[in-house]
């Protein structure tokens, strides 16, 4: 009891010591360029998230306050090709939508601001004189209009119009981001649809010749390993989401296996040891079947006969999956050139990739192999990441 | 010895049981057979086997022993805490896939500044929740036998991170279901065999009646230290071979290590600071004495009916569950295993009160399960009995502080490290290395913890770390799953003055030792009838103002909406069997 009391009142007397220094210490002057440059760069990034999402009514809508901000224009509108998305500035709700169009409209170049010194508009009592029209461009290509209003008699000073132009190259160089977002999205799909269309020509060749061969010695083993290939490819080619669960991948990983079967009947060994509170992580779909059939083909193939292991290993936040064939084997140069996308095979540099795409560069496949003592190919994921989910 | 012998097979039972736990399955059909033998069942044992603690084996009984029946509000507590996660949290969580709770927390809010609050806040409740299972260890280990207090401290903390660091961890699922099983055996066969042969509760009038706690028969005690008693009626007892009568209400100085012989049938003396009771007091369940006020009760129950869906270690096991539907039905499972399990610690403090009131005076209620059989029936069948509870409660202190050691180092190497080191992408063999690391270093402090709260009884520090996690984690699962406008802001507001509040009140109740007599007193030991409310209205509140709040609908989406909407396709494969016709497709 008197040891708690002791390390508690210590504790309470440095905390109070601490904050007591903080407040005898004088005061940090901020001086107004500071403020107004702290002011700036808060605006600035406040935008960035919103910006991030690419270009919309609802993104446009949260980021125009800021730019107005930025810009310190009386009004700022932000137009796409068709509409006005969104207007920031307090007394001008007058001007209709068409008027921001028409005067959008007006900026016909796309890789220079235009000021329209001379607008004079018919509602009595607006002050706004002069506009500055900044094009957003993405890859060369405009994708909207920033829209700046000032007020007063005098020209615009060179200054306000470099501020506009600035903006403009800031939300253009965010939705450029976003674009390269969307697009390493649609490059993983367009991946797996690559990796869908490659894997089977001579798996399926194979396991047609192997159902082939049991339609006179065994018909209802022939229905089997027919039905077996149905479920086969309608797993493969189903298209709702690009991640499933383990237990699925799995599952399909065993009809894999039941078609090779036949082809090696007890040639082809397998031993399995997944700890069962993996089953439930996620993966990208046909991440797993390609190692696995990697194994076969290099494993078994080649000799006739060999074994081929598959373990999921359950590791703290992380899922550690190890396919091991005892066959051929490679040297490590050969491994590392698979893995860097270098190397002839496509199907694990095709999923090397897409699971760095899904997790990130410290999760993916490793590949260790000596020649002639076989290989093992280790894949780790992460239990759970954001936005990664199955079905 | 035995006994020792006893705690020594379960020890090794559970690091063997890590080895063999996941086995080679030759074939890959038995694949399915395997990971479909994971059954609500199996992972509703592996959740109470986790869950079940020191407070649980040894904790209750003795709460019960030293206030009466109003403990025993706390086993169902914990056990109605299930209740709370069945109906708001398990299916919605299991839903949207997330392993711990910061996965939730950032995934949810969509911000990942309010992950490292969350980790802290995990670190918090794990450290709370670790230091009484040590300090239980230290205690068992001192009573079976007779070792300092720090040696079972030392032991089970080194035991733990070992087995821990090491990896031993493996096929955690099937381990903690043996270890419920186990805890199960422990505590009912002794609880029953004690029944039948004492032919149901014995000394009713200590119990119900009017009587006080009286010597079952002549009791020798040594005490480890002086210690001040207070003797509620006039009783003579023979201290160091004099003899020493002693008037009721008064209060005395009794020596140590000197044996106090108090003869059969004499009104045994209480520890200062232990209300006596009669029986009449004693088994009510609300109002019999301070400590156990409207008010203690209520917070009590508030603080473990919220604060089990805030426990780090258990919602990890709910991952194992394939999808929101099994979380539901494991949740029902583990409401009647629990209740099973609760039923036997009662049995022991009652049978304590009129077998073994020494420890009214001894001041170590908390060994009451260990002390019972053999104080009760003294021969080799006691000795066995009390064997039994000690593997018993060795296996609670093991399987609970593993679950807590692997979220404390998870948490360190995932989350607090790689901040520090400001690197976020490592290799998996790091990743490895500092997970062990991080076991290691995370042992440490509960440890040291633990030797110093040696005189604070296990179920009130237990408590504490439910009234945390009450005030914390279950009001921002409970908006953020069923309410789109909590902010990210607003979560965190909530959970920093919920965490606050609740830390401060214990620790000021602390140092101003432990009166509960005032509702203040009762507040500032048990803060979750505060603490609990203040934390959903500051959420709430922030969440409101926070103009910046993101609607989560897509994440609302992946909570509520029911599984099957997606292609299920692995599911509809697994029931039939491979004879049936070929498919309609």
């Amino acid at each position: 009891m008197e040891v708690i009391l002791g390390v508690l009142v210590g504790w309470a007397t440095a905390a109070s010591a601490i904050a007591a220094l903080r407040l005898i210490r004088p005061p940090r002057v901020i001086s107004s360029e500071q403020r107004a440059m702290q002011e700036a760069l808060h605006a600035a990034t406040a935008t960035l998230p919103h910006l991030r999402q690419g270009l919309s009514a609802e993104s446009a809508a949260r980021t125009v306050g800021h730019l107005r901000t930025l810009t310190q224009a009386l009004a700022v509108a932000l137009v796409d090709r068709e509409r006005v998305l969104a207007f920031a500035g307090d007394g001008f709700e007058h001007h209709a939508d068409a008027e921001w169009l028409e005067l959008a409209g007006r900026a016909t170049r796309d890789d220079r601001l235009q000021v329209e010194s001379r607008i004079a508009c018919s509602h009595p009592g607006c002050p706004i004189a002069s506009a500055v029209l900044a094009p957003l461009v993405v890859r060369g290509e405009r994708v909207g209009t920033l829209l700046a209003l000032f007020a007063g008699a005098w020209r615009l000073t060179p200054e306000e119009t470099r501020t506009v132009g600035d903006v403009a190259s800031l939300v253009s160089a965010e939705l450029a981001l976003a674009e390269l977002e969307a697009q390493s999205e649609r490059l993983a799909r367009a991946e797996l649809q690559a990796l869908r269309a490659q894997i089977s020509p001579h798996f399926v060749y194979n396991a047609l010749a192997a159902i082939a061969g049991y339609i006179h010695s065994s018909p209802e083993e022939a229905r089997e390993l027919l039905t077996e290939f149905a479920e086969f490819t309608r797993y493969a080619f189903r298209g709702r989401s690009p991640y499933v669960t383990l237990a699925d991948e799995l599952n399909y990983v065993e009809k894999y296996l039941r078609l090779e079967r036949a082809r090696f009947g007890d040639r082809l060994e397998v031993r399995l040891q997944v700890a069962p509170e993996v089953l439930n992580a996620v993966l990208p779909m046909l991440s797993l079947q390609p190692l696995v059939e990697n194994a076969v083909r290099h494993g078994v193939e080649r000799r006739g006969r060999g074994r081929v292991e598959i373990i999921g290993r359950d590791i703290d936040a992380d899922v550690e999956l190890q396919v091991y064939d005892d066959g051929v084997g490679m040297d490590n140069d050969r491994a590392a050139e698979i893995l860097s996308g270098r190397g002839s095979g496509v199907g694990l540099t095709n999923v090397q990739a897409r699971l760095q795409a899904a997790f990130g560069p410290a999760y993916g496949l490793e590949i260790d192999s000596t020649p002639g003592r076989g290989t093992t190919v280790t894949m780790t994921l992460p239990k759970f990441r954001a936005g990664v989910r199955a079905a | 010895m035995i006994a020792l012998a006893a705690i020594g097979a379960v020890t090794l039972g559970t690091l063997g049981l890590g080895a063999w736990g996941v086995r080679f399955v030759r074939t890959t059909s038995d694949l399915l057979v395997a990971s479909r033998a994971v059954t609500a069942w199996w992972n509703a044992a592996a959740i109470s086997g986790e869950y079940l603690s020191a407070a649980s084996f040894l904790g209750i009984a003795g709460l019960e022993l030293q206030l009466g029946a109003s403990a025993l509000w706390q086993s169902l507590g914990f056990t109605a805490g299930y209740l709370a996660l069945l109906l708001f949290v398990a299916a919605p969580l299991r839903r949207f896939g997330s392993y711990t709770i910061p996965d939730f927390v950032e995934a949810r809010l969509n911000r990942s500044w309010i992950r490292p609050l969350a980790s802290a806040i995990v670190i918090l409740i794990s450290g709370f929740y670790l230091v009484p299972q040590l300090k239980a260890a230290g205690l068992a280990l001192q009573v079976v036998t007779a070792a300092p207090y720090w040696v079972g401290v030392a032991a089970v903390a080194a035991i733990v991170t070992i087995n821990v660091a090491i990896g031993g961890m493996r096929g955690i699922t099937y381990v903690q279901a043996v270890q419920f099983w186990i805890k199960v055996f422990a505590i009912s066969v002794p609880a029953c065999v004690l029944l039948i042969h004492f032919g149901g509760l014995p000394g009713r009038a200590a119990l119900f009646g009017d009587q006080l706690p009286r010597a079952p028969h002549t009791l020798v005690v040594r005490l480890p230290a002086a210690t001040r008693a207070q003797f509620p009626q006039t009783a003579t007892i023979e201290i160091g071979g004099r003899d020493l009568t002693v008037a009721g209400g008064t209060v005395r100085t009794l020596p140590a290590r000197v044996p106090i012989v108090i003869g059969r049938g004499t009104v045994v003396p209480v520890a200062e600071g232990t209300t006596p009771q009669t029986g009449a007091t004693w088994s009510r369940a609300v109002g019999g004495t301070s400590e156990s006020s409207p008010v203690l009760v209520y917070s009590l129950l508030i603080a473990t009916f919220l604060g089990t869906m805030g426990l780090p270690h258990i919602l990890v096991r709910f991952y194992t569950n394939p999808d929101g539907h099994a979380a539901r039905h494991t949740t029902v499972r583990v409401l009647s295993l629990l209740g099973l399990f609760y039923t036997f610690p009662a049995v022991y403090g009652a049978l304590g009160r009129v077998l073994t009131p020494q420890l009214y005076l001894t001041g170590q209620a908390d060994s009451v399960v260990l002390e019972l059989p053999r104080a009760a029936w003294p021969g080799t069948v006691g000795t066995l009995l009390g064997a039994l509870t000690a593997a018993g409660a060795f296996a609670a202190f093991l399987s609970t502080s593993s679950g807590l050691l692997v979220s404390l180092a998870g948490t360190i190497s995932h989350d607090v490290w790689p901040r520090l080191r400001r690197e976020r992408q490592a290799g998996m063999s790091v990743r490895r290395l500092r997970f062990r690391v991080a076991a290691i270093v995370a042992m440490v402090a509960p440890a040291l913890l633990a030797l110093v709260a040696r005189s604070i009884d296990i179920a009130i520090l237990v408590g504490w770390a439910f009234a945390i996690a009450a005030s914390t984690f279950c009001p921002m699962f409970l908006l953020g799953i069923w309410w789109t406008g909590l902010s990210a802001r607003g979560a965190a507001a909530g959970m920093v003055a919920g965490a606050t509040i609740a830390t401060a009140s214990i620790f000021t109740g602390l140092t101003l030792g432990g009166g509960q007599a005032t509702i203040i007193g009762a507040l500032l030991a048990q803060p979750a009838l505060v603490s609990v409310p203040i934390a959903f209205v500051v959420m709430v509140g922030v969440s409101l103002r926070d103009r910046e709040s993101v609607r989560g609908s897509d994440a609302m989406l992946a909570l509520h909406a029911p599984e099957g909407l997606g292609l299920r396709l692995a599911e509809d494969d697994l029931d039939v069997p491979a004879e049936v016709a070929p498919r309609r497709m």
